[in-house]
């Protein structure tokens, strides 16, 4: 509905057809770092499972991912779910809308997060569980990739995530399959509201203060094969993280690990995604 | 390093050894025999028929180069079999393909030889250099990598090819009849230009063309040769019909094969198919019969495109992200090489078919003209010789130690840019993906000198590997009377043809002979790639670029086919000619060429018109058939168009039309493969009605009528 709603909100034309996807994919990576804050520094894997309908220049899309912890974390570690803890952290709930704009594309949608974390010591419960609405602009052309993009949370933490990011790729296998692909991105975060509001303790916050949270560069390597039919793409990604922001900056619970300015992280990505109707 | 190739091996060896692995495939090497005296001059013709079935790639643009989605104008094999009165042979066989290799003119050679008498030797195999054929039958590796979208090797390609080749060669052979032949040139100005001008303009002394340029022409249109070189064959009559009648002719002309788009996704014969056509139509009309054949060969055309409009370019793919299925934390869909939009790629699709067509018109009247010119002196005491050689390019101390692309060649010609060309890295620094500018090595420091290596050491360490480019080149210098045609395996330019031929000619006239002209027949018997002169090298440019073996590839060759030229003249007829052993490395053989296994056989179809429908100036039907590969386009005509007169139905196209394409649409599996067929019929008025040609297995079809 919600996807709907937004999607007339851009005069989206009644399609000619359309063709129904689904898709799967997962995510292993450690530590799990989401907008420069390190929710858990062990092993995290992440599979979402989504439906899309393809209508016009764009995709109509729902699904849920769910992040698991994946060993038990000791005192010193960080974690959703909490020291002795392990296992599945949160489950989101999401609807998108996606077109193409000639040079631009646009996403416009909305995510609920639901999160499980009850020990001591839990990064996120059931008290964070929260709302947003995002939308992301992005420009394509020939060499890079300018993209911005807004997360409004309307629930729980109020106020505005930005990010603004470059994309370079660097090399792709133009001659044959397999597609080979090293991209690269830089990002940087800003916090508009999202810190915490010592006028309103109620209010939860995700950054010590206003201002720019982070900065990440990162390095991508994609290989898309075709294995049934169906487009299967693995992806490793590198990221170095410049943390300009207290609640960046952990990489631990450690005290010692507490003010760091830069960390790293990985993760492997699978995806795999494919029409199944067309109408 | 030559080892069994292996998937595992392959990987194997490149992480140990940092080499790729090769198999040998040793090719034969059939010699003539000695010649037999005959009662006079004899000639004959012969064609087959070489349209594969849709799905093969369509090589000569690179990585830009389409998986073949049906067929246009059919692709042909034609065959001169030409001997003199000592029994002096040579057969010449031009077939439109983007090239020809080794192991096609041996493997035909050696299918031949026994009926023929003709062996390596004395056969030549050429190809029209059109980008609308098939590829997947490259004696060296890195060509079936890298000529087009659709990757590799398949020896039923070769097969296919052979097969056909040596039938034509063979009814050439049966068609052998006394004979009268002239030859001519005239200058065919306008149609062609230089693409490699500033690479040109680096020759000294000027260009000083072998024919006073028509008025008008711009710089780049007077940088060619022009010549049109033109061998007509007229033959007696069978039985007691005496008289002699035009069967045919030879042409040889500069022009590169790149008229279509790159983005064309049909198999077509290209302007080369028209001209063809063009004349053979002009034969039949002054014979009387419908016989008639024109071979056409490419001359030193590296450099030499045709006229094409800029509108008949449609542009290149361009990376982008995509949107994609999928959500806020979904992995992103990758990248992918985006075509410009579908309408645009219409229109020029559309603007490259009418340049074709209309050039292709202009140039077969050029080629009629000198043909009826020729025929007064017309004479049946041609002399015929060939001299032939193989050289070892590779060890060659004369040449670079081994072969190497240049940066240039990645970006592609002016006639079809690569999607790298003008890359580059981030967006900043330059790659060389460029002609001439930063392609350009500024401290030329070994063989390759201004050549800046694609890729540097890796490209031979881990691209290419130790055989994956040419390492011979065939070549041989034909007499025909006071013609001499030199016989190179390569696309050279302009300057780099007009080089050798003078090397010929002087080589030649110092032994006794002397020829009226020399010509340059490229594209023969192998692909070494380009060859551009010492001086344009140095620019550059994608020519340069494609000149494996260095600056001195022109002089070499010049210096080889001079030696052949003086052998020939002193011997008096053809000298001993050895053929000497080869051995080819096309990498491990994939099922690429539908086969003749593709779904049901057809005795379990039910062949049927499923639509037609006609939309403006066109018919389209789609139709139910056999799968590709059961359907092979070569075995014979597929469908007709008829179109009512009165109470007849008259035949007005079949699948040989440059109006009709046909496609190979979508498989339904057990119950076949639905084809499409679009005829633009121009000035025709209907109603028409679609019939599909009865077939072994499978009976005609007639569809219902259309009123257009």
């Amino acid at each position: 509905m919600l996807g709907a709603a937004l999607l007339q909100s851009i005069g989206w034309a009644r399609p000619a057809g359309a063709q129904a996807y689904v898709g799967v994919d997962a995510v292993a990576g450690s530590p799990y770092v989401w907008r420069g804050v390190t929710r858990a520094n062990g092993w995290v894997a992440q599979p979402e499972g989504f439906v899309s309908v393809k209508v016009g220049g764009g995709f109509l899309s729902g699904g849920a991912w769910a992040s698991y912890e994946l060993g038990p974390a000791g005192p010193g570690d960080l974690s959703d779910l909490g020291t002795g803890q392990a296992g599945l952290a949160e489950v989101n709930y999401w609807g998108q809308a996606t077109r193409s704009l000639g040079l631009m594309q646009a996403a416009l949608g909305g995510i609920r997060y639901a999160f499980r974390g009850a020990a001591p010591g839990a990064g996120r419960t059931r008290a964070d569980n929260t709302t947003e609405l995002y939308v992301d602009l992005r420009a394509t052309s020939k060499y890079i990739v300018p993209a911005v993009a807004m997360w409004l949370d309307v629930d729980r933490v109020r106020g505005a995530y930005l990010e603004a990011s470059a994309t370079v790729p660097v090399l792709a296998n133009p001659l044959a399959q397999p597609f080979i692909g090293v991209i690269t991105r830089a990002a940087v975060g800003y916090s508009l509201g999202q810190e915490v509001n010592n006028r309103d303790p109620t209010q939860r916050g995700y950054f010590a203060r206003a201002g720019v949270t982070h900065v990440d560069l990162a390095v991508s390597g994609d290989v898309t094969l075709h294995p049934l039919g169906v487009a299967t793409v693995f992806r490793l990604e590198g990221h170095t993280q410049f943390s300009a922001d207290d609640a960046t900056r952990p990489t631990s619970a450690s005290p010692d690990d507490a003010r760091r300015s830069i960390k790293l992280w990985a993760a492997l990505a699978l995806r795999m995604s494919g029409p199944i109707v067309s109408w | 390093m030559v080892i069994p190739r292996r998937p595992a091996a392959l990987g194997l060896a490149l992480v140990t050894a940092g080499c790729i692995a090769f198999a040998e495939l040793p090719l034969p090497s059939p010699s003539s025999s000695r010649p037999v005296p005959s009662s006079g001059l004899r000639a004959g013709f012969g064609r087959a028929d070489i349209t594969p079935p849709p799905g093969v790639g369509l090589a000569g643009n690179g990585p830009e180069g389409r998986r073949a989605a049906g067929y246009r104008v059919r692709l042909y094999a034609r065959a001169l079999l030409v001997e003199d009165r000592t029994g002096e042979r040579v057969a010449f066989v031009v077939a439109d393909l983007p090239h020809v290799t080794p192991n096609l003119h041996r493997l035909t050679a050696l299918r031949i030889r026994d009926s023929t008498g003709i062996g390596a030797d004395r056969l030549v195999v050429a190809a029209t250099h059109v980008h609308s054929g098939p590829g997947h039958f490259y004696a060296e590796r890195q060509y079936n990598q890298s000529t087009s979208q659709v990757v590799g090797y398949d020896s039923a390609m070769v097969e296919f090819l052979v097969a056909r080749f040596a039938r034509a060669v063979l009814d050439a052979q049966r068609d052998l009849r006394p004979a009268r032949v002239g030859w001519g040139a005239t200058a065919v100005w306008g149609h062609t230009r230089n693409r490699s001008y500033e690479a040109f303009l680096r020759n000294k002394p000027e260009w000083t063309p072998p024919a006073p340029p028509s008025p008008g022409l711009d710089p780049t249109h007077r940088a060619v040769n022009p010549l049109w070189t033109l061998l007509r064959v007229d033959q007696r009559g069978r039985g007691a019909d005496s008289a002699y009648r035009p069967a045919g002719a030879l042409s040889v002309f500069a022009l590169h094969g790149t008229a279509d788009a790159p983005e064309n996704e049909l198999l077509d014969a290209g302007i080369h198919g028209i001209i063809e056509r063009g004349l053979e139509r002009h034969v039949d009309s002054l014979s009387g019969r419908s016989a008639g054949y024109h071979l056409v060969a490419n001359g030193a055309e590296g450099d030499v495109s045709p006229d094409w409009p800029a509108q008949s370019r449609c542009g290149t793919p361009v990376l982008r992200p995509v949107v994609g299925p999928g959500g806020p934390r979904t992995p992103s869909a990758p990248w992918e090489w985006r075509d410009p939009a579908p309408a645009w790629m219409g229109l020029c699709l559309a603007a490259a078919r009418r340049y074709v067509n209309a050039a292709g018109d202009s140039l077969a009247t050029r080629a009629a003209v000198l043909f009826d010119s020729l025929g007064p002196g017309l004479r049946a005491d041609l002399r015929v010789g060939v001299a032939f050689r193989t050289l070892r390019l590779k060890g060659d101390p004369r040449l670079c130690p081994y072969p190497e692309t240049g940066s240039s060649t990645l970006g592609g010609a002016e006639d079809g840019r690569t999607r790298l060309y003008g890359w580059h890295l981030f967006g900043i620094f330059p790659l060389g993906l460029e002609e001439g500018g930063h392609a350009i090595r500024p401290n030329p420091h070994d063989c390759q000198r201004e050549k800046r290596v694609a890729l540097g050491w890796l490209q031979r360490k881990l691209v290419v590997g130790e055989h994956g480019l040419p390492e011979v080149a065939q070549l041989s210098v034909i007499r025909l009377g006071d013609l001499l045609l030199g016989v190179v395996p390569a696309e050279l330019t302009t300057r780099a043809g007009a080089q050798i031929e003078r090397a010929i000619a002087e080589s030649a006239r110092a032994s006794g002979l002397a020829p009226r002209a020399v010509t340059i027949v490229g594209l023969a018997n192998g692909y070494m790639q380009y060859v551009a002169t010492d001086a344009e090298y140095g620019e550059q440019a994608y020519e340069g670029g494609s000149t494996l073996y260095g600056p001195n590839s022109a002089a070499v060759l010049a210096e080889e086919l001079g030696k052949l030229a003086g052998s020939l003249a002193r011997s008096g007829a053809s000298p001993a000619n050895p053929v000497d052993s080869l051995v080819a490395y096309p990498g491990t053989s994939l099922t690429i060429l539908p086969r003749r296994t593709a779904g049901p056989p057809p005795e379990r179809i039910t062949r049927v018109v499923l639509s037609q429908a006609c939309a403006g100036d066109t018919v389209v039907v789609r139709w139910r058939d056999l799968h590709p590969g059961r359907l092979v386009p070569a075995d014979g005509p597929v469908l007709r168009i008829e179109r009512l007169a009165g109470e007849r139905w008259d035949v007005v196209a079949w699948d040989d039309d440059r109006e009709l394409e046909i496609r190979a649409v979508r498989s339904l599996g057990g119950r076949g493969y639905v084809w499409e067929a679009r005829w633009h019929h121009l000035a025709h008025a209907g109603p028409f009605r679609v019939v599909l040609v009865a077939r072994p297995g499978l009976a005609e079809v007639t569809g219902d009528r259309v009123a257009c």
